[in-house]
């Protein structure tokens, strides 16, 4: 109980609050673009270091890949919003990946293919959220035992051997063919990015979701559809995992059965890193994207200076240390888990 | 030990919190420290336990002046204990293991904890409390003046052997009455082995069974001596008339009125009289069965004793805890049951939850989104109007801070409560249903929040309030009901709607 509770008002001289501390520090306007401004660091720094930074087909290959990563950690922003955990993702990613290679097997119909990833996506995406809203299994284990069973589903349909024939090419030209040097595939990640942000922040749905995340009984008692809204961030979660799977089929043209579980940990960290940038203290979709972008030019750039290939988890997990710390008051708040 | 608090003043910014309160704490006795919300008795058990530091005044222990050099360590060293509401005991694990986290574990050579050591002091902990459980018991299966018995005797067995002063803080509020005696017992053995024992409590029951009684008003004494000769009308009239005379916010709030906040909308209140809300035989969990009906444009008070029913006829009525039987219209319409909280709402019927910290507020989000939350849709692409909103309801409340981007859990109990009370309003409500609204709040936000009330109440809304300060229900409420054993068991109205009336029925 603060003091206010407990002592009478002697006159009425508004208590100030700590919201208006620091209003008025020099930086306060740089807060919450700490990650852009080293990002633009990073930029003008390899720019000046290597010629080969700032050409078009380096930029372009660096954001041409990170679509996959960028998918799945808005994948992973949902559950995290609401407070939950989905560690099925990345063996997901890999059972979607393989379950379309297998069905491109037996169907010519290119669109079938692409469709049967975000629809099995979203299947799984129910049963990790009936498991924890109906049957009220703490998330981080119902989500992770769905992942290890997903693990044995994709060996068992592949029996063990990469898939690389039949994948359609309408799938496979979503990495190679665009517009304005671009691929589709980045074009795609834009543009679910921007869905993404305008249903979190602008619609009553958005706000509904962090609602839950910072009290679920609370938003409850309110009038929230919780349970509903809690199984669709998961079906959505799905959904984005089965976009993702179609990128990595483009990008590998195959199904490797041992793909998917490496990607878990980089989706979580961007973000966590992403709640430094835009709405500090909070999953957010511009600073998630950012937070890739950073991540991304950073290994970009050392590599091209001829660093060794371990130095990008080494990186990786510095910046996120870093960031994190530079934005310690607000991301303190971040319930994690 | 005695112990001699003297002319105490302490000052947070603005806020004088102890305005020159003395205390004298003498061996084997019991010493009752009453007061209203906010007449500075947690303030005073925290300058005792070394948490604040008086502005001036003198702390004394048996004649030595301490007071430079007090603090929680010291007060430790010196054999202060406290006992706070909430007994710190693991649920989930036995009793033997919640004494150990108290008196440590005791171990066996090489480093492996006595287990039938820790039983056997554990059996003996229980024979002193006189509670028949065996030390493998689950600390959850214990009842709660079990708990609150053990508390206190962990706590004189905690560091050490060295217990010189007992501090109850509001340790006996969350026992129903019947169940208050083994506590009491319990702590007058520790009083008669010569310890003196410093009681915070708002029971009147208590205030005759203590040996001294302090009643503070404004961080002043303004009532002490042997119960025997304290009167308990004395003290309840200072309880009551303590804060309220000293509302002084309330002027510098901004004049808004409730249409304001409405944005030009009609409220859904009807005509004064009509009966909006009926319920007949609402029975919850833990059975009761509930009957009473609440009229158009009346405040209606519902006090009884803790466990009695009175803390679950908010959380019935709207939706917050499952009903199991009864029935319940509003406005003549059938509502089902039992009742979502969404279906209240949709009925009109709006709550303002007891449990502040786990049921009132988002605490990570924004004061605007506190106060827009539960109709977000009625603002969709309409951030003008949501801001006239947000606005309406922190210049109506006098909400401090002022900056609706503010995080709601950063504000003081009492803004917080005035948020949550104004998104409520904002909403229209046809029935208002407010639980302990004023528990923890200071009383200019207190004074504040009944205006709002009573403005609420002539535009037609019907209000049901609960309190667990029952003096404050007199000035505000046009009938009060008892609740006793899940059943309303009397109605008061008029001239037996007294402070001395309610404060008699609610212990």
């Amino acid at each position: 109980m603060s003091a206010t509770d407990t002592a009478r008002r002697t006159d009425g001289k508004p208590v100030p609050g700590r919201s208006d501390a620091g209003r008025s520090h020099p930086l306060a306007l740089a807060r919450g673009y700490e990650t852009v401004g080293i990002l633009a660091v990073l930029v003008v720094v390899f720019a000046l270091a290597t010629s080969k930074f700032l050409t078009q087909q380096n930029l372009v290959n660096v954001v041409s890949v990170q679509t996959i990563t960028a998918v799945m950690t808005l994948a992973v922003l949902f559950p995290l919003i609401i407070g939950e955990f989905d560690l099925s993702v990345g063996y997901q990613i890999g059972f979607l990946a393989m379950f379309e290679a297998e069905i491109a097997q037996h169907v010519s119909n290119p669109a079938v293919v692409m469709l049967a990833g975000p629809v099995v996506g979203a299947l799984v995406g129910l049963v990790n959220g009936m498991l924890t809203v109906v049957a009220k299994i703490s998330s981080f284990i119902a989500t992770l035992g769905v992942g290890i069973l997903l693990s044995g589903a994709t060996q068992g349909i592949s029996h063990g051997q990469v898939i690389y024939t039949h994948i359609p090419t309408a799938i496979t030209n979503l990495s190679r063919t665009g517009f304005a040097s671009l691929p589709m595939s980045v074009w795609l990640t834009l543009l679910i990015g921007v869905i993404l942000f305008y249903v979190l922040e602008h619609t009553p749905v958005g706000r509904f979701w962090y609602a839950i995340g910072s009290s679920q009984r609370v938003a409850y008692l309110a009038g929230v559809r919780t349970n509903t809204l809690r199984v669709l961030a998961f079906v959505l979660s799905g959904v984005l995992v089965g976009v993702a799977a179609n990128f990595s089929l483009a990008q590998a043209g195959s199904a490797n059965p041992g793909y998917g579980p490496d990607l878990l940990l980089p989706a979580y960290a961007a973000a966590f890193l992403g709640v430094s940038t835009y709405r500090p203290g909070y999953y957010n979709v511009a600073g998630s994207l950012i937070a890739i972008l950073l991540l991304a030019i950073g290994f970009n750039g050392l590599s091209l200076l001829g660093v060794p290939f371990w130095v990008q988890p080494i990186f990786n997990g510095a910046a996120l240390l870093v960031a994190v710390l530079v934005a310690r008051q607000e991301t303190r708040q971040v319930r994690v888990g | 030990m005695s112990v001699e608090l003297t002319d105490l003043r302490i000052r947070f910014g603005s806020l004088v919190a102890l305005d020159g309160a003395s205390l004298q704490l003498r061996d084997g006795e019991v010493h009752a420290l009453l007061g209203a919300n906010g007449s500075g008795k947690s303030t005073m058990v925290k300058v005792l336990t070394g948490v604040y530091t008086p502005d001036s005044g003198r702390i004394a222990i048996d004649g030595t002046v301490v007071t430079a050099g007090w603090s929680p360590a010291a007060a430790t060293a010196a054999g202060v204990r406290v006992v706070h509401q909430e007994a710190p005991l693991l649920d989930s694990m036995s009793i033997a293991e919640s004494v150990a986290l108290f008196t440590g574990y005791p171990r066996r050579r090489g480093g492996s904890i006595a287990w039938r050591q820790l039983r056997a002091t554990t059996a003996e902990v229980l024979e002193r409390c006189r509670i028949a459980r065996r030390p493998s018991d689950l600390t959850g299966a214990l009842s709660g003046a079990e708990r609150a018995t053990l508390a206190v005797e962990l706590a004189t067995r905690s560091g050490g052997d060295g217990l010189r002063l007992l501090v109850l803080d509001e340790a006996t509020a969350a026992l129903p009455e019947g169940e208050a005696a083994l506590f009491l017992e319990h702590v007058r053995r520790i009083a008669d082995a010569g310890v003196p024992v410093l009681m915070v409590t708002h029971r009147l029951a208590e205030l005759t069974w203590a040996d001294q009684v302090t009643v503070l008003s404004d961080g002043a004494v303004a009532l002490s001596g042997p119960s025997d000769q304290v009167g308990v009308p004395e003290a309840v009239e200072i309880m009551r008339s303590g804060g309220i005379a000293h509302a002084g916010g309330a002027e510098t709030r901004t004049s808004g009125t409730l249409g304001r906040l409405w944005q030009g909308e009609a409220g859904r209140g009807s005509g004064s009289g009509a009966v909006v809300l009926r319920a007949e035989g609402v029975t919850g969990e833990r059975g009761g069965s509930l009957t009473l009906e609440l009229r158009a444009g009346e405040i209606v008070g519902a006090i009884g004793p803790r466990g009695g029913g009175v803390e679950a006829l908010p959380r019935l009525l709207s939706g917050a805890a499952a009903a199991t039987g009864g029935r319940l219209a509003v406005r003549g319409r059938e509502l089902p049951l039992p009742l979502r909280p969404r279906q209240a709402i949709a009925a009109g019927i709006l709550h303002l939850p007891a449990d502040r910290l786990h049921e009132g507020g988002l605490p990570s989000l924004p004061v605007s989104e506190n106060i827009t939350l539960p109709d977000a849709r009625r603002f969709w692409h309409r951030r003008g109007r949501e801001r006239d909103a947000v606005r309406g309801v922190i210049d109506y409340l006098d909400v401090r801070p002022r900056d609706p981007h503010a995080v709601f859990g950063r504000l003081s109990g009492g803004n917080q409560q005035k948020a949550i009370l104004g998104r409520l309003l904002r909403m229209q409500p046809t029935v208002l249903i407010l639980a302990d609204p004023t528990y923890g709040v200071d009383p200019a936000a207190r004074e504040i929040m009944f205006d709002a009330i009573r403005e609420a109440r002539d535009t037609g809304i019907a209000v049901l309030v609960t309190s667990t300060e029952p003096e404050q229900l007199s000035g505000l409420c046009d009938r009060v009901l008892l609740i006793e054993d899940g059943v309303v068991a009397e109605e008061l109205t008029d001239s037996d709607l007294t402070v001395e009336s309610l404060l008699a029925r609610a212990v």
